[in-house]
């Protein structure tokens, strides 16, 4: 699209009003009182989560989220996982599930899932695009599972939003990022909070502390 | 804003409004809202619980009103150049490979969707909650192509199935009772009638998920452009968003031109502010961030991203110097919770898409100035939306100016009237208005309320008038002066 020639742009243009557009102001940044250790980061993580009515389990080695994993599939009654196609995790998922990984969001009524980074002040977990994961994977199936690693969690949204363009570049971002805050929820209805809405039922984070 | 010439070229009317509400008065309308007993108290309870958990949150972060100026701030600047940042935005987005569309009237920005869903052999569409698409009456364009469209969010489902236009900003069926949504399904799904909200959440979980695996169009909003990194970023807390998302090999979002944030970093403040003001929440379940359509190396997204940047009537209120601040909003709908109108009328009453004291502003410039000279009036000049807008948007200053404009314009009924045109003409002319009000206090006491009620019957069908005093105000101003001067 030629932009410069467009009635509209011309229009806007004309509008431009100078009382209105000094500088810009600095970007407004959370932070908490004091930094906080990763264990406070941990711990505040794991509250807010189970605020929103997800859960939180620690794994105080890789191996420890391998009996997690196996209790939350038999608990919710899992019989079709998917997993990102993440090495480390889906040997971890082949330990715990016996039956062959399913590669069909539609079909999963599980989804195991890493994450890109975590948040601690409202217990979000990020889900970046990228080769391992469908981005159905954390929509469709009514148990998502994150397996995450302790050293990602950050304080704020903010912490969040400078890792993820740290780490991808001003025009490196992928075409999805998802900020999950909790299991899908409504409260269309008088207000009442209702917990799946067209999500996720449950929510589980599992946090790696060591390795 | 103070060197820039007050507005008072009125108006050109652009359109007329697209909701057949608004063929009727906004006083027709407010009296139907009214003589719903019921509807007062769905409402009350509902806002009650969204302005505690607003409250509740606000209480939470220390530097909520300097989060509150820096925000309008940063919007006032992003409306203040407009044009630079919305071209800013068309680069960088192309630049990752979304279309973008900028769409100077709502009918070319329908007609963009229904090709694009005819050029894909969409036969359904899947769509998520989004107020420009209501504004520009893409449901009912899509529809009336023939394809077959199907609203996702729970609240904008059951609102399209009761016929009904969405009534709150981010509530669309505050309007609705449990038990009014329980016999909706019993009529129109044929399930049996339940009025629990968790059974009611999954029979429409059910019945949607088979739309979102056909469907080869999924339709968005967006709450954020990003001007910085070309993303759009829409936040909902249901999943709907993600699953229309997610299947569908087309993904189109429809926004309004103003919706640009500068910069990556700002999402946080915007972010935070938007899930706080709107309900409460730390932020919604899923903020999703869209940059591109999906990349070589990922598997699942869109082959396709479109972005409908609309414009229809905003570059005209950016050219209103006083209107101009409702670019500004952000959605939240924070101004109608807190309302005294609205909490008593509800969203319908309005009459048109955004109701409440941002919609008042808003239908003065989307739509024609007239109805928004009429719904100028329906504000109590409280100041609570001014109060608890997150970019300090201050309507009701906006609504006095708007007021002014509309008699300037001629364009108000009541100083049309003969008593009050009567009235103006013995202000003129002191002698005659003594002699007229020393006649009135002779002999008309009595006399005078039945007088001016069948003058003005819509003036005193809800007021009382006050009796006239014995003696007149320039004879007690006389008297007094006297006695006091002395």
């Amino acid at each position: 699209m030629s932009s410069c020639s467009h009635p509209v742009l011309r229009r806007l243009a004309a509008q431009h009003s100078p009382a209105w557009a000094e500088e810009l102001p600095e970007p407004f940044v959370l932070r908490p009182d004091s930094p906080l250790s990763l264990a406070q980061l941990a711990d505040l993580f794991a509250r807010r989560l189970s605020e929103l009515r997800g859960e939180a389990h620690y794994a105080p080695e890789v191996d420890d989220a391998v009996p997690i994993l196996t209790h939350l599939v038999q608990r919710h009654g899992l019989t079709r996982v998917t997993c990102a196609d993440v090495p480390w995790l889906t040997s971890l998922v082949h330990r715990a599930w016996w039956d062959p990984l399913t590669h069909d969001v539609r079909q999963a009524d599980g989804s195991v899932t890493t994450a890109h980074v975590l948040i601690a002040d409202t217990g979000t977990v990020v889900v970046a695009a990228g080769p391992m994961a469908h981005r159905g994977a954390t929509a469709l199936p009514r148990v998502h599972i994150v397996v995450a690693h302790r050293e990602q969690i950050v304080y704020s949204l903010g912490d969040a939003l400078t890792r993820i363009i740290d780490v991808a570049g001003n025009d490196g971002l992928p075409s999805d990022i998802l900020f999950i805050t909790g299991p899908s929820r409504t409260s269309d209805i008088e207000k009442t909070l209702v917990i799946p809405a067209q999500g996720p039922a449950a929510l589980h984070v599992i946090l790696i502390e060591n390795g | 804003m103070s060197a820039e010439p007050t507005a008072s070229a009125p108006h050109v009317p652009t359109r007329t409004p697209r909701d057949p509400a608004s063929r009727t008065s906004f006083a027709q309308r407010t009296e139907e809202a009214l003589l719903d007993p019921f509807l007062r108290v769905k409402l009350r309870d509902a806002l009650d619980q969204a302005l505690a958990a607003r409250a509740a949150r606000a209480d939470e972060l220390p530097q909520f009103e300097e989060m509150r100026r820096r925000a309008g701030d940063i919007r006032r600047h992003v409306i203040g150049r407009l044009a630079e940042h919305v071209e800013q935005f068309i680069e960088t987005a192309e630049s990752r490979g979304v279309r973008v569309f900028l769409a100077e009237g709502a009918a070319s920005a329908r007609q963009y969707v229904v090709d694009l869903a005819r050029q894909h052999g969409a036969e359904h569409v899947v769509k998520s909650k989004s107020m420009v698409t209501e504004e520009i009456g893409l449901f009912d364009a899509l529809a009336e192509a023939g394809i077959d469209v199907v609203e996702s969010d729970l609240g904008e489902f059951l609102a399209k199935l009761a016929g009904d236009a969405p009534s709150h900003l981010t509530a669309p069926v505050v309007h609705l009772s449990r038990a009014d949504i329980g016999h909706l399904l019993e009529e129109k799904l044929g399930v049996p009638f339940t009025d629990r909200p968790e059974e009611i959440t999954a029979i429409v979980r059910d019945h949607l998920r088979a739309k979102f695996l056909g469907s080869r169009l999924g339709i968005t909003g967006a709450n954020f452009l990003v001007g910085e990194t070309g993303s759009a970023v829409v936040i909902e807390n249901e999943g709907n968003v993600r699953l229309t998302t997610s299947l569908p090999p087309v993904h189109v979002i429809v926004a309004g031109i103003e919706r640009i944030v500068p910069r990556w970093a700002d999402l946080e403040l915007f972010l935070t502010l938007l899930a706080a003001s709107a309900g409460g929440q730390r932020l919604t379940a899923y903020t999703s961030v869209f940059t591109g359509p999906r990349r070589e190396h990922e598997t699942g997204g869109p082959d396709e991203l479109h972005i409908v940047l609309v414009d229809a009537g905003r570059s005209d209120i950016l050219a209103d110097p006083m209107l101009r601040e409702a670019l500004c909003c952000i959605r939240c709908g924070a101004c109608l919770n807190t309302c005294p109108v609205y909490r008593r009328v509800g969203g319908h009453a309005y009459g048109y898409t955004y109701p409440g004291p941002i919609g008042q502003l808003l239908a003065a410039g989307l739509w024609d100035a007239p109805s928004g000279y009429e719904l100028a009036h329906a504000c109590t000049l409280c100041s609570a939306c001014h109060g608890i807008c997150p970019v300090g948007i201050d309507t009701p200053a906006l609504l006095i100016q708007l007021r002014n404009t509309a008699i300037e314009a001629g364009k108000h009924a009541m100083l049309r009237c003969w008593p009050v045109r009567l009235w103006r003409w013995l202000m003129l002319h002191p002698a005659m208005y003594r002699f007229a009000a020393r006649t009135i206090g002779r002999h008309g006491v009595a006399r005078f309320p039945s007088l001016a009620a069948a003058a003005m019957p819509g003036w005193v069908a809800h007021r009382e008038l006050p009796a006239i005093a014995p003696r007149s105000f320039g004879r007690l101003w006389r008297d007094t002066r006297g006695f006091t001067d002395e």
